[in-house]
């Protein structure tokens, strides 16, 4: 109660109290923390899960801080009330580097504020507040707006690596139209997410090519065995080929993972499952 | 809203055109013990036959997940991983049977799912039972070691498709069902036996005794016994045409404890090669060496060995069951003191030993290694502490030996090696009140007795046992300190990510001071710290893992 009255005194305005260029793939607990206010059911897990699209920070939610922390996480939050020194303490046990709280009252207008909370430091490095009419939700807009301000820029710089390992020395490879040298090359780490085409060549050889989507914090493989011309054709090259290239590393952030494969018309089926 | 990024994500890859879909239940024990816990995401991963697997991995969320495309076919081998928000293994499963999934049609499919639970047992022992640890926990956790009840005398553990786990006793199979840690069946088994391996693709095992080989049918309980002989270790897998063989090795040579040149290291061991689906008695073949282990590779024709005297991992060429080829040995690469190893992944996965260098004395008392030979006395001690047998007798451990597990690949160019710290054993002095005064011994040997690879190729666990060793230190005729006999064993778990033991487990610890009468004394092992000590003190000889490899 006593930061929420803080908070309050700012509100609409975005507060940086601190700047720094922390770890974008930095531990994140995004807890929530309510003052007689039933108001923005799920706003939390809609902010975490924003958080989630646009960054490679690792979130944890209230189950999964609760799930680390003990069952008296509830417990040790309301204690907190709000005071950034204590809601670190909690971040601090379980890990976290930074500890966003979600908090929201009601003031005639339902107030919500947003303060990421450096652990190391013990204190909100930013605060963010608004005031919404009773019964409106934030929208998606609303929300990046939100965390445009909380979260320092690098936050939402995402990157993947491509891999690509051919038989042969000496090939041009090629990446989203530009070339990146011959074979054997280095790893390539790219903006994602996005899409690359994959280009290896070689003369005398079946060009090798593959539309890559790049997830982000996603490791791609692409091994390319080029056959000589004027045989066969090459393996690679028929349609009903699922170029052998996939990710092989991921984070942890839950994004969907999949292997590379032809457009076109597939003999691949989706795969869906409950866990009972 | 998670879910449909998910599966819109999916969709960028690709999406099927035909109304197929493969539908997974993924059944987790409802026991919160056995139960996966904290799974926030989900990997499934295809195998075709022939072909490098394929994995597709989404989000859990609210209990559902929608992974990527996977390829359609007949014969695909489905897994699953369940790992927590900081990438741990938390669960895992596997289909008990290959399926075929088509494109134009819905293919539903139920897989068990487990935690990685690593399993060990005393061979020797009838009360210690079957130990259990669970990797997804804190070594800390009061749940991460415990004792399945109800299992006497278990000697060696095998994961039959995760669902049921074999436990191989010295009369029967017991067959216990993994969801709730029970056993639901058993197999009398015609001798006690010296070794047991999954065959893979199958519901058998295959078990080795001083009859022979004896394949176990666990689903139609059915007994099988190939009278080849006194067979020390099997390994199964298939030959060129798929049919399955269970490989016995005869005369195994075990690595020597001893470190070079103390232990002699000789003999000649035998291969047999029996058809799992029609054991026979057939005639086993000279290897023309020493081998202390054999693995078969789970799903092509290749047959590895470890050679403990040589210190080296080899591929065995030749066909094993054609009476008339002869076999030979490829060396792939060395380890030293190679005692046990195990296929999994692609990979050989051996244990051995980095020798210590012991110290003798010579005639004159010089301590020095150099001194050290192969008639050197010892390591043991009389009564008085004095170095028992007067010929150069080793006095203790100059440089302490230390267990190394490597990753080879099957044609031995890529090998990852890890090998663990030479771990040291401080004796103290329980006369002391202060309990300050203490012997902190290098291990003169240590051995890998038994090892298995969990599943995903990260973890590999290991049990071995150490032996410490000093001589008495006397001040004129006053004996001050005592000579010190004291052995351990422990389970260990290698993470071949960070190159490093990732848990550990002292098990037992134990031994002799003489005389009895020294200065400082009686005499004890310290207690390791809480993340390494043991519920129940026990010396396992054998280990094993759900869905691992052994």
């Amino acid at each position: 109660m006593r930061s929420l009255i803080a908070a309050i005194a700012i509100i609409a305005a975005a507060s940086v109290i601190a700047h720094a260029d922390p770890d974008p793939k930095r531990k994140v607990v995004v807890l929530e923390y309510r003052s007689h206010s039933s108001a923005l059911k799920g706003i939390a897990a809609r902010i975490q899960e924003t958080m989630g699209k646009q960054t490679s920070l690792q979130l944890l939610g209230l189950d999964q801080t609760r799930t680390q922390y003990g069952a008296d996480l509830d417990a040790a939050l309301v204690k907190c009330a709000g005071e950034a020194d204590c809601l670190a303490g909690i971040g601090h046990k379980v890990g976290a580097s930074d500890v966003v709280l979600v908090a929201v009252s009601e003031l005639g207008d339902v107030i919500l504020t947003i303060q990421r909370i450096d652990v190391s430091q013990k204190k909100a490095v930013t605060r963010i507040a608004d005031s919404l009419p009773a019964g409106a939700e934030p929208t998606e807009d609303q929300i990046n707006g939100y965390l445009a301000r909380l979260l320092a820029p690098t936050d939402f710089m995402r990157y993947g690596v491509i891999d690509i390992v051919a038989n042969l020395p000496d090939a041009i490879v090629t990446v989203g139209n530009q070339s990146r040298g011959k074979t054997p090359i280095k790893p390539l780490k790219l903006p994602a997410p996005a899409e690359y085409v994959v280009k290896i060549e070689k003369e005398g050889y079946e060009s090798f090519t593959s539309r890559i989507n790049l997830p982000p914090d996603g490791e791609l493989k692409v091994e390319a065995n080029l056959s000589l011309k004027g045989g066969e054709r090459a393996w690679y090259a028929h349609w009903y080929v699922l170029v052998p290239a996939g990710i092989i590393v991921a984070g942890a952030t839950g994004a969907t993972i999949y292997y590379v494969t032809r457009s076109g018309p597939s003999d691949t089926v989706p795969v869906m499952g409950t866990i009972e | 809203m998670r879910l449909g990024l998910v599966t819109a994500l999916a969709c960028l890859a690709a999406c099927s055109d035909g109304s197929g879909s493969l539908d997974l239940k993924l059944s987790l024990p409802s026991q919160d013990d056995l139960r996966p816990q904290g799974a926030t995401n989900v990997t499934v991963n295809a195998t075709l036959p022939g072909e490098t697997p394929i994995s597709s991995t989404s989000a859990i969320e609210h209990n559902a997940f929608s992974t990527g495309d996977l390829p359609a076919g007949k014969d695909i081998q489905i897994g699953v991983v369940l790992r927590d928000v900081s990438n741990r293994i938390v669960g895992i499963g596997e289909a008990s049977d290959a399926i075929d999934i088509a494109n134009d049609k819905a293919t539903s499919l139920t897989i068990p799912v487990r935690r990685p639970f690593v399993y060990a047992a005393d061979g020797t022992s009838t009360t210690a039972g079957l130990q259990s640890y669970d990797p997804t926990l804190d070594a800390r956790d009061p749940k991460y070691q415990g004792t399945i009840a109800g299992i006497a005398s278990p000697q060696f553990m095998l994961s039959v498709g995760g669902d049921r786990l074999a436990v191989v006793t010295k009369t029967q199979v017991l067959i216990v069902t993994t969801a709730t840690n029970t056993v639901s069946g058993m197999v009398t088994i015609p001798a006690a036996p010296k070794d047991a391996t999954a065959v893979p693709g199958t519901h058998k095992i295959a078990v080795a005794s001083t009859s022979g080989i004896t394949i176990v049918d666990l689903d139609s309980s059915t007994v099988q016994t190939a009278a080849v002989g006194d067979v020390d270790r099997v390994t199964a897998g298939p030959d060129g045409t798929g049919k399955n063989y269970a490989f016995g090795l005869i005369d195994r040579v075990v690595a020597p404890a001893l470190p070079p040149p103390l232990g002699a290291c000789t003999g000649t061991s035998q291969l047999v090669a029996v058809d799992v689906d029609a054991p026979a008695t057939v005639a086993p073949k000279s290897l023309n060496m020493a081998v202390s282990d054999l693995a078969a590779s789970p799903d092509t024709p290749a047959l590895f060995a470890s050679l403990p005297c040589s210190g080296q991992v080899a591929q065995l060429d030749g066909d094993p069951s054609n009476e008339v080829s002869t076999l030979s040995l490829t060396m792939l690469t060395s380890v030293e003191r190679a005692a046990v190893l195990t296929v999994s992944g692609g990979r050989i996965w051996v244990a051995g030993t980095k020798s210590a260098v012991p110290s003798c004395a010579n005639s004159v008392g010089d301590v020095s290694p150099s001194n050290c030979g192969v008639t050197s006395a010892g390591p043991t001690c009389d009564t008085d502490g004095e170095p028992t047998g007067s010929t150069n007798p080793v006095v203790w451990a100059d440089t302490g030996a230390a267990l190394v597990v490597a990753s080879v690949s099957y044609d031995g160019k890529d090998v990852v090696e890890v090998v663990a710290p030479s771990r040291r054993q401080t004796i103290l002095d329980n006369g002391d009140t202060a309990a300050q005064h203490a012997q902190d011994l290098k291990p003169i040997t240590a051995v890998p007795l038994d090892l298995v690879t969990l599943p995903g190729g990260q973890y590999v666990s290991v049990v071995a046992e150490s032996y410490y060793y000093i001589i008495a230190a006397y001040s004129g005729a006053t004996p001050i300190l005592p000579c010190l006999e004291y052995h351990t064993n422990d389970w260990l778990l290698f993470d071949f990510a960070s190159a490093s033991i990732a848990q550990r487990v002292r098990t037992f610890c134990g031994g002799d001071f003489k005389p009895t009468s020294s200065f400082f004394g009686p005499w004890a092992c310290d207690a390791p710290p809480e993340a390494e000590t043991s519920s129940v003190q026990y010396k396992p000889t054998s280990v094993g893992a759900l869905f691992g490899a052994r």
